[in-house]
């Protein structure tokens, strides 16, 4: 299946990228994503919701690398927000902790809103 | 009936000598045929090709002796093969046991091969009944250990280790060699072009290291099927392993069992049923190679589907698996997709128990720090969390070094 990365800026605010994932997230995969990252960050898109509704699979390796870039994105003035987290992520988001450092809201609207507050 | 004469002939090949036994045989003329085969023995002649096409009948009372003929052959390194055994005769000699006791061929090229010896090193060469199966669904192999003339090693004994390039082969050992072939069913669950590799495990006496390959296309169309490789036995809990799906007796209580894999049921001999609470043990072993994570999760998920667990239990499983392998491709193998990781599974009704293993350096993926996430992040750090996961998910995680392997139990109760 691989993974499907969508970007694009955001309809409800240019100044945020949207990317939506569809497919797997993992070791094999997680390469893609970052070099992805890595090329918005460069251009100083730093504000970001991340779409999870259409992922079917994320492994910690896959969550490790919004930790490794979130702080890039910080510093810079920006964030991530996640959208459509879903029951199949929300216990592991919960577990790791990822709920304490990572906003997460169902609908994408929401979660442009929350990032627009700061 | 026929008198009995016996002839010596021009052999095959320099060192092997034939002869010719024609008629019917009984007590008196067997007479005739040791002493014939005395002379050879006498003259150091010890591998010989009997030719009987025209051995019409062996008397009741020329029998006993008649089998006896090979071992002073057989003592001294030799063997006598016999040849062109005709239908009746042939019957004859299954109806009394003989086809185990003597050495038959063909004709003669097989008896050279067989007299001979294995001519070269031995080789695999793998037949599959279809060169393109279906990922995840058994089909047919045939294995023949064969010497450099292409004439199977008879006598060859020993296992062969599977392999793929790309992809899952299951079961990963196969075993044993019956006149040197081994046949049976194999699983790949895989991308499409994989080259199917057989080696040979270990073989007594002289043979050379062998191993033999064949190019496959596995398709992806269907979603995989589960191959269970181990059961308990419902009468003494032994291990049965199964390679056919059929007719097992257990080596533990002799007892005979059915397997019917699509009924999940193990039926005992004669016509008792019994309910499928038994464990059932899974073992894979794969290519260190992160592009297979996802074969390697469907492989899991479809296991414990068939046991029918709770969603939550096969997505704890999942990704616990998927870390667990992870961490071996990378810091065990630093992404050296020419190693394999083992796989193991144990289900039953209390636990699941997966055993992730592989053969690098002592390193143990738990001896490592807990995780503050705020730290992570400030540190821009992505790794760690999958141990905390782990733990969390799991009942009981543990690292041990068993030999020459790292091996990760990873246990959770399910009751």
């Amino acid at each position: 299946m691989g993974l499907n990365i969508r970007i694009a800026p955001s309809a409800l605010d240019a100044a945020v990228t949207l990317w939506r994932l569809e497919g797997h997230l993992d070791a094999e995969t997680v390469p893609e994503l970052e070099a992805r990252f890595e090329g918005e960050v460069r251009e100083g898109r730093v504000r970001w919701v991340v779409d999870l509704e259409a992922l079917e699979y994320i492994s910690s390796a896959g969550l490790g690398s919004f930790v490794g870039v979130l702080s890039e994105l910080r510093a810079r003035g920006g964030d991530i927000v996640f959208a459509g987290l879903g029951p199949k992520f929300e216990k592991t988001f919960r577990v790791l902790g990822f709920l304490r450092i990572f906003r997460a809201y169902p609908a994408e609207s929401e979660a442009v809103a929350a990032l627009g507050r700061g | 009936m026929a008198g009995f004469s016996v002839a010596e002939g021009p052999g095959p090949a320099p060192g092997i000598a034939v002869v010719r036994a024609s008629g019917s045989l009984d007590i008196a003329s067997l007479g005739e045929f040791e002493s014939t085969l005395g002379r050879l023995l006498a003259a150091g002649r010890v591998k010989v090709v009997v030719d009987l096409s025209a051995l019409e009948y062996i008397s009741s009372s020329g029998l006993g002796a008649f089998v006896k003929t090979v071992d002073p052959f057989r003592a001294r390194g030799g063997d006598l093969v016999f040849v062109r055994v005709g239908e009746r005769l042939m019957r004859l000699f299954k109806t009394v046991g003989f086809t185990r006791l003597l050495t038959l061929a063909r004709d003669e090229a097989e008896a050279l091969a067989l007299l001979e010896g294995p001519r070269g090193p031995v080789q695999l060469i793998l037949s599959p009944a279809l060169r393109s199966p279906h990922s995840g669904e058994a089909f047919d192999l045939e294995i023949l250990a064969a010497d450099a003339r292409g004439m199977a090693v008879r006598g060859f004994q020993g296992r062969a280790a599977l392999e793929a390039n790309l992809g899952l082969v299951s079961p990963p050992s196969v075993g044993p060699f019956v006149d040197g072939v081994w046949h049976g069913k194999v699983v790949l669950t895989g991308p499409g072009a994989t080259v199917l590799k057989a080696a040979l495990e270990a073989s007594p006496g002289a043979a050379p290291a062998a191993s033999g390959e064949v190019a496959l296309d596995v398709r992806q169309d269907k979603p995989p099927a589960v191959l269970p490789l181990t059961v308990a036995c419902p009468g003494c809990g032994r291990h049965l392993e199964i390679d056919a799906f059929n007719v097992y007796r257990c080596k533990g209580c002799g007892e005979i069992y059915f397997v019917d894999k699509w009924a999940h049921a193990i039926t005992l001999k004669p016509g008792r049923r019994e309910e499928a609470d038994f464990t059932r043990g899974y073992a894979l072993a794969f290519p260190a190679d992160v592009k297979l994570l996802g074969a390697v999760r469907a492989f899991l998920v479809a296991a414990l589907k068939e046991r029918s667990y709770a969603p939550e239990v096969v997505g704890d499983l999942e990704m616990v698996v998927d870390e667990a392998v992870t961490n071996v491709v990378e810091h065990a193998y630093s992404f050296d997709a020419r190693r394999q990781v083992r796989l193991e599974l144990a289900l039953d009704r209390e636990r699941v128990e997966a055993r992730v293993k592989d053969d690098g350096a002592a390193f143990d993926p738990l001896a490592v720090e807990p995780v503050n996430l705020d730290r992570h992040v400030e540190e821009r750090r992505t790794g760690g969390l999958g141990v905390h996961l782990m733990r969390t998910l799991m009942d009981t995680v543990e690292y041990r070094r068993e030999g020459a392997f790292n091996v990760l139990v990873l246990v959770k109760k399910v009751r």
